[in-house]
């Protein structure tokens, strides 16, 4: 943005986009040279016992890597990151992970991995265990069942946009993991039905530790959950933003928080609009009571729940190392369950707090702001925030680093900022 | 600030000494100077992770850029390092 506002065209590549593209390049060629010269590409002990030249051979996938200067199992991962940075991950580039040792792999942008390279990772990356794929619009039915069979250690899978696999392969996939499944994340499909939740819950229900849905269209059956999650070591759950506003109402989330409450480490009901106080009283203050262990909880958006629960719920319920608390466009909040949040026993383990939109707060529930360990906190479009609150937060919350306050236009650019903290979103620091 | 120079110690414990302005084109770097760390007091930032190579070659990157003349010609990568390369570009955010 610098360079077009100086009238500069001129701009030099990073770093990382010459060497991903040459990267890519290569591969291509040295694709091309093997077809044409038919030589067989073989480092190390060979297991393969064809020596003509087999394009899917597992060699050339080490080769490949020998070819870049070799790539330790550890750095693969931030590899993966690199590249779905700069969506850079296609085909090409996805050879650069098979035929590994690898148990864990999270590639955050698939868009330009085609069915074909999901099949291949799948045959040359048998040790999988966990398998993250976000944007993996061209995983198709077939893939997905490759990848049930070829993998026999999978037990987490985590998609989003999985939206070309219908009903029949859902329920076919988790007939298939039956026993395996430990841990299942969806988000963004309009395939998955309520056929295939009761196909996950009857089939790898008792095995479940973490469950996720998301943004999907298609599944209204919420209240089928509760019954199946019967591990007594559960500790994820995240449902959120529910086609229908009351597919996820309080009944369901008291019957959730009553089977699985007390293992909880991670509780997610974003956009579950229709929940209301009576959640807040008789589900989370009555069931995680005896939790102590969780860590994360967020209900953003949550607009019907308001202050007498949540001083109900901070003033009887501990949460002793909770460490991300989400509060974002619960528009009913006011100061009196923040100040009491701020008095609970969770301030002193509290890392990651979002206000952001509770327009009810004041400048005074700031002065009871104490928390030790907190990093970040994002407070904006809480409209009463001026200078004088930033300065007070940095002097109060000695470790935090990272203070949002986008719409808060009486945060200027004469705010006494201490050492150690970043402000984003002020109006001022616009280039 | 004009005369300061940065060292960057390499995975074999030599040290790299750049320029102040040249090396905070990496925003990790930048980073890590200006926040209240021993880094930013001693201008010592070691890099275990990343090895001689590696380093020399991002050091040149970032002069390259730094000079950031039209007529230079591009910057070439070797093949063999292009891996260990681009992870040590996405960790210093050039």
């Amino acid at each position: 943005a610098a360079n077009l506002l100086d009238r500069k065209t001129f701009i030099i590549p990073t770093l990382q986009s010459i060497c991903i593209s040459n990267i890519s390049e290569n591969i291509l060629k040295l694709e091309k040279k093997n077809i044409t010269e038919n030589i067989p590409t073989v480092i190390g002990n060979s297991t393969n016992t064809d020596s003509s030249y087999n394009k899917d051979s597992p060699d050339t996938y080490s080769h490949l890597r020998q070819v870049f200067g070799g790539i330790s199992v550890d750095n693969l991962n931030n590899l993966a990151k690199a590249l779905s940075k700069n969506r850079a991950l296609n085909d090409t580039t996805l050879q650069l992970f098979l035929k590994t040792n690898l148990t864990a792999l999270e590639f955050h942008d698939c868009s330009k991995i085609s069915y074909d390279g999901y099949k291949t990772l799948a045959i040359f990356s048998p040790y999988l265990k966990s398998l993250t794929l976000n944007m993996c619009g061209q995983l198709n039915n077939e893939a997905l069942l490759f990848i049930m069979e070829k993998l026999p250690n999978l037990e987490s899978l985590f998609l989003d946009g999985p939206f070309l696999i219908n009903e029949p392969t859902w329920s076919k996939f988790f007939e298939g993991m039956k026993g395996r499944l430990k841990e299942f994340h969806i988000s963004n499909t309009h395939r998955f039905t309520d056929k295939n939740l009761s196909s996950l819950l009857e089939n790898c229900g008792p095995e479940l530790i973490s469950l996720g849905f998301s943004r999907m269209d298609s599944l209204f059956n919420y209240s089928l959950i509760p019954q199946y999650l019967t591990n007594q070591e559960f500790h994820t759950i995240s449902l959120q933003y529910p086609y229908n506003e009351d597919d996820v109402n309080d009944e369901t989330v008291i019957n959730i928080l009553s089977q699985i409450g007390k293992s909880l480490k991670s509780l997610n009901l974003n956009g579950c609009t229709a929940i209301t106080d009576v959640s807040i009283i008789n589900g989370f203050s009555a069931f995680l009571a005896d939790n102590h262990i969780l860590e994360e909880l967020s209900i953003e958006e949550l607009d019907q729940i308001t202050d007498d629960s949540m001083v109900y719920l901070f003033s009887t319920t501990s949460f002793p190392k909770l460490k991300a608390l989400s509060l974002q466009k619960c528009i009913n909040l006011g100061n009196a369950s923040i100040v009491e949040l701020f008095l609970s026993e969770a301030k002193d383990s509290i890392l990651d707090l979002n206000l952001n939109s509770l327009k009810q707060l004041t400048q005074e529930s700031f002065t009871h702001m104490f928390l030790p360990e907190l990093r970040h906190l994002n407070m904006s479009f809480v409209r009463s925030v001026n200078n004088d609150v930033v300065e007070l937060i940095g002097k109060q919350n000695l470790n935090i680093s990272l203070l949002e306050v986008f719409g808060d236009n009486l945060v200027t650019g004469d705010a006494l900022i201490r050492d150690g903290l970043t402000i984003i979103g002020r109006q001022s620091d616009s280039i | 600030m004009s005369d300061k120079e940065v060292i960057l110690i390499s995975k074999e414990g030599i040290s790299h000494p750049v320029k102040y302005e040249v090396c905070t084109i990496s925003s990790t770097i930048r980073k890590i100077l200006q926040e209240k760390f021993q880094e930013g007091i001693s201008f010592e930032i070691e890099l275990k992770q990343f090895n001689d190579e590696i380093i020399k070659k991002v050091i040149e990157y970032m002069e390259y850029k730094y000079r950031g003349d039209e007529e230079e010609e591009e910057f070439e990568v070797a093949t063999d390092m292009s891996l260990e390369l681009l992870i040590a570009a996405d960790y210093l955010d050039i």
